[in-house]
């Protein structure tokens, strides 16, 4: 059975050419979060960057980014120092920071036919300055103020592709053929 | 909430040669509001992707951000009435 890859456009077009010849169908739906390094700073376009720009420094998109000022990446729990490598194209490393996101496939089958269109939510950055409790070599914990990097996941009605209530949407997890 | 039925909404996606902020223009005279945003990435590319809405009508813009070396085309998908897939078709 073949699937077909489609983008946005054309993935809604051919529902809409679907619900106007009276036919039924169920689009199925996969959404998982990720965090597996597919997104780092280097790769974003500048006006991406630019969220990043109080804790991120780079020459140009793809060059390797480094930290501007130390702060904590308080999902991964992990603190960066002044000229830390955040993410690097050519030598990437688990320690790099990674941006989280939201992976969405929605896919139709009709006649034998699949069709899917897939896209990732990123989440957002928002930088704070915080007081914490960090290890700064030695073995006592100090209080200091600090920048923190939180990543806040998009609102759930921008994951979804907003179809007309005729269109039944079945969320699952993944999928099968016997 | 907002005007229409959810009954009388209709499925549309159209690529824009108008450019985006003229298509933004013309959904705040329909009545539209910016509801959310977010980063999209999709076909490897970054997408501006803006919600719009209007009652039950929902209206999604995205725009590819960074260096684009083809022609760029942001893309609006409307789940709305006739009357506002109409209103946008002519000006895209």
């Amino acid at each position: 059975m073949p699937t077909y890859d489609c983008n946005e456009h054309q993935f809604v077009e051919n529902l809409r050419r679907i619900i106007d010849s009276k036919l039924q169908v169920v689009v199925n739906r996969i959404m998982t979060q990720r965090d597996d390094g597919k997104y780092g700073l280097s790769q974003l376009p500048d006006q991406e960057f630019k969220k990043y720009d109080a804790l991120a420094s780079r020459r140009h998109q793809r060059a390797t980014v480094y930290a501007k000022v130390p702060f904590y990446d308080d999902l991964h729990k992990r603190l960066y120092m002044q000229e830390d490598i955040l993410h690097s194209p050519k030598n990437p490393n688990r320690y790099h920071l990674s941006i989280p996101y939201i992976s969405v496939e929605y896919r139709f089958t009709l006649w034998g036919e699949t069709y899917r269109h897939e896209f990732d939510v990123l989440y957002q950055p928002q930088i704070r300055l915080e007081r914490r409790e960090i290890f700064t070599g030695g073995a006592e914990k100090r209080a200091t103020l600090i920048h923190v990097l939180n990543f806040v996941p998009p609102p759930e009605h921008m994951w979804e592709i907003h179809l007309p209530p005729s269109t039944i949407v079945f969320d699952v997890r993944r999928l099968s053929r016997a | 909430m907002g005007s229409g039925r959810k009954s009388d909404l209709r499925l549309k996606s159209m690529p824009s040669m108008a450019p985006v902020e003229t298509v933004e223009t013309r959904l705040l005279e329909l009545g539209f509001n910016l509801y959310s945003e977010a980063t999209v990435v999709s076909d490897n590319r970054f997408w501006h992707r803006k919600l719009y809405t209007n009652g039950y009508e929902v209206i999604t813009v995205s725009d590819e951000i960074g260096k684009v070396y083809h022609l760029k085309d942001p893309v609006v998908t409307i789940c709305g009435r006739k009357k506002t897939i109409e209103a946008l078709r002519s000006i895209l």
